[in-house]
This record gives structure tokens, sequence and C-alpha cells, in this order.
């Protein structure tokens, strides 16, 4: 089936001066009206899927025939030069832009009021680090050094020691705020779920050297975050 | 700005002061349940009628009047509300018990940049080289 019949016979019925390419004569002209949209529909079946997903109009074409019509005239079949005439003379196109501005300033804003309002955030939000501590209160970070291994823009720093109870601990945990790409591979490689990226991604500063943190910085930031943090991990377990 | 209608059922809702209050901070009027307050005295709200994302919000404590200027802060919304207020959990710590803090937690602060209290980075770790005092052998 060519374009052109497709058109005529999904989008409207002819006007009466209309010459249609089938004749007005052919006896079988009623029944091929009928029965070309059911399988113009069937055909472009592909068509009315891609429209979801589109929005090129010509995949809606028999969603919207009118929008069809009017971007797209058949040789002879258009507005007539009156038409054209009256309705950019009157401006019908001014009027009807404005008409939707109209409509929309009676309804509710769509605009999120930050900080009064904020978005949506997912469990699993990569933001501020923090470093977290078991519930007895003793720090979780064992100096394994897997998350300095990992970073890719090499932004952590640690130097470990045995403290005086002769247990291994970190006596730097220097984190590149700055350097980070907040990939969250540092929480992936912890063993001991120390290093968290946590919900919290208010936290600009006026001067560079406040984002250069260390460890007393990312335990502060654990000691404040530890309810969020700790609902989060527990939100994501059942994935880890 | 608001719709006008909108608008116009706030001021009735709400009151003058609030009212203006509100266009003063939001610039829209907002009516809903209050969900509950935090240690600092901002409050929570929840309007389920409201448009999609703009269900929750709060009113902070410290939010702009005719005395007081740019006060408020983003981020002085506690970790306890914090996941609510971003709709990551659906119930308010004041029904989620669960949402406390820590004993050993340390009190929640805004973020502190711009004041004295701003984090200042610094050495964590003991110095590597000791600074070599030479000492004068007598001599004979």
């Amino acid at each position: 089936m060519n374009r052109l019949q497709h058109q005529h016979n999904t989008c409207r019925p002819p006007r009466k001066d209309e010459h249609l390419p089938t004749g007005s004569d052919d006896p079988y002209m009623f029944q091929t009206r009928v029965a070309l949209p059911a399988m113009a529909r069937s055909i472009h079946i592909s068509s009315t899927v891609q429209a979801k997903n589109t929005n090129d109009y010509r995949s809606n074409r028999e969603k919207f025939p009118e929008d069809d019509l009017s971007t797209r005239y058949t040789p002879g079949q258009g507005p007539s030069a009156l038409d054209n005439a009256s309705q950019a003379l009157l401006l019908t196109e001014l009027v009807r832009g404005m008409w939707v501005v109209l409509e929309s300033f009676f309804r509710p804003p769509y605009t999120l009021m930050y900080p009064f309002e904020k978005g949506a955030l997912s469990p699993r939000f990569r933001g501020e680090h923090a470093l977290r501590r078991y519930p007895s209160g003793e720090e979780r970070c064992i100096a394994c050094k897997l998350c300095e291994a990992i970073c890719p823009a090499q932004a952590i720093t640690i130097e470990a020691e045995p403290r005086e109870d002769g247990s291994r601990r970190t006596t730097r945990y220097d984190i590149d705020m700055t350097k980070c790409i907040y990939c969250g591979f540092c929480q992936e490689a912890c063993p001991v779920d120390a290093i968290v990226e946590g919900p919290n991604y208010e936290y600009a500063t006026e001067t560079h050297e406040e984002l250069l943190y260390n460890k007393e910085k990312l335990l502060a930031n654990g000691d404040k975050w530890e309810v969020e943090l700790a609902r989060n991990l527990e939100a994501d377990h059942l994935y880890r | 700005m608001s719709s006008l209608p909108r608008t116009i059922k706030g001021f009735l809702k709400l009151g003058p002061s609030r009212f203006m209050r509100q266009l003063n901070n939001m610039g829209d009027t907002k009516v809903g349940t209050l969900i509950g307050t935090d240690k600092f005295g901002n409050k929570y709200f929840e309007n389920l009628n409201e448009s999609y994302g703009r269900t929750r919000w709060v009113q902070f404590a410290k939010e702009d009047s005719f005395f007081s200027r740019a006060e408020a802060n983003a981020s002085q919304v506690p970790a306890e509300w914090h996941g609510w207020l971003h709709r990551m959990l659906d119930a308010p710590p004041t029904i989620d018990k669960s949402m406390a803090a820590p004993k050993w937690g340390v009190e929640f602060t805004e973020n502190l940049t711009g004041s004295p209290k701003a984090f200042k980075t610094y050495n964590t770790t003991r110095a590597k080289f000791q600074a070599w005092t030479p000492k004068v052998a007598n001599r004979a």
C-alpha cells in the first residue's frame, strides 16, 4: 500500500469536492474504505509501538491524523489561499500559544522548591564519604587498603600502624573529595563496611582546603550520619 | 509564584502571617499536616494531594523573617529526618523508632563552611622526620 492511499483511508473522510484516486464510480470503494483502515492498523502495529518511544510525528500519524494533515498537504487538497491568509492575519497561532500560557497559569506549579522540598534519593545514593563504627563505638576500618588500591582517581591515602593495644589501625585516612569521582568502588571493596558513601550531598564548601578530608572528618561524618547509613546498608543487604 | 487559586486557598488556610512567611521563603503556599518536629525546631509537613515529588517538605526553624535573613540552610535537616524528607523511607522517625542516633553519635551540624567552625584539614600522623639537633662534642 502506498503512503497516499494509506493517508486517505486512515485519516479522515474525503471532502465532497475532493477527487479520490480510487474514483467515485468504483463499486468496491465503500468496501475498501472500511477494510483498509483495519489493514493499515495491522500493518502499522510496529509504528504504533514505536510511537511510545519517540517524538517523531510520523510514527504518531495514526494516533494524531490531524497533525499530519496540518503539516503535510497532498497537492491540491490543502487549505485555500484565503484560509491561509485569514489564519495569518488574525494571528491565530499567537492566540493559541498565549492560551497555553493562560492554562498553565491556573495549574499547580511543578517546580520543586529546594531546599524546602527535596528530590527523591535512592538508598544506594553515593554522596559524601563517611567512616563507620561498630555499635560498640570501635572504628571499623582495619587499614587493609583495598579502597586505596581500587580507587580509580587515587583520591584515598592510607597509612597504618599498630595501636597501643596491638590492633592494626589507620593513622592517616585522607580522601581528596575534589579528586573523587564518586564511583563507589571504595565502599564495594571494603570488607568491613567501614568506608561508605552516605546520602549527604549538601557539603559544598567555599575553599578547596575544606574538601581535603582527613580521618577525623570522615569519622565525624560517620557519627553524624550513622542512623541513615545503617538504614541504607540494611535496605541494600539483599543485593550484596 | 504559584497559581492564583492555589495562592488564594493558601491564604485562607494559612492565615496572613504564615502566608507571607511562606511566600517569602518558599515562594509558594503549601498546606499540609504536621508530621513532626526535629530537635532543632525544623517542622516537617506532608500533603499527599500535592503533585508528585512535592508531597513532603520542611519548614526551617531559621527561616527568613523580617529580622533575620539567609540563616536557613539545606543541610540543616538532621540524619533522622533526611531519609523521610528525601522519600527514601515511608515512615517518619516519630513512628519509626529505629531511626534514632546511636549513643556515641555526635551532635548533627549543618554545613559549616564559611563560618569560623569550618573544617580545616590537618595531618593525623606523627611527623616522618625529626629535625636533627647537632651536639657539639667538647674539644679535648
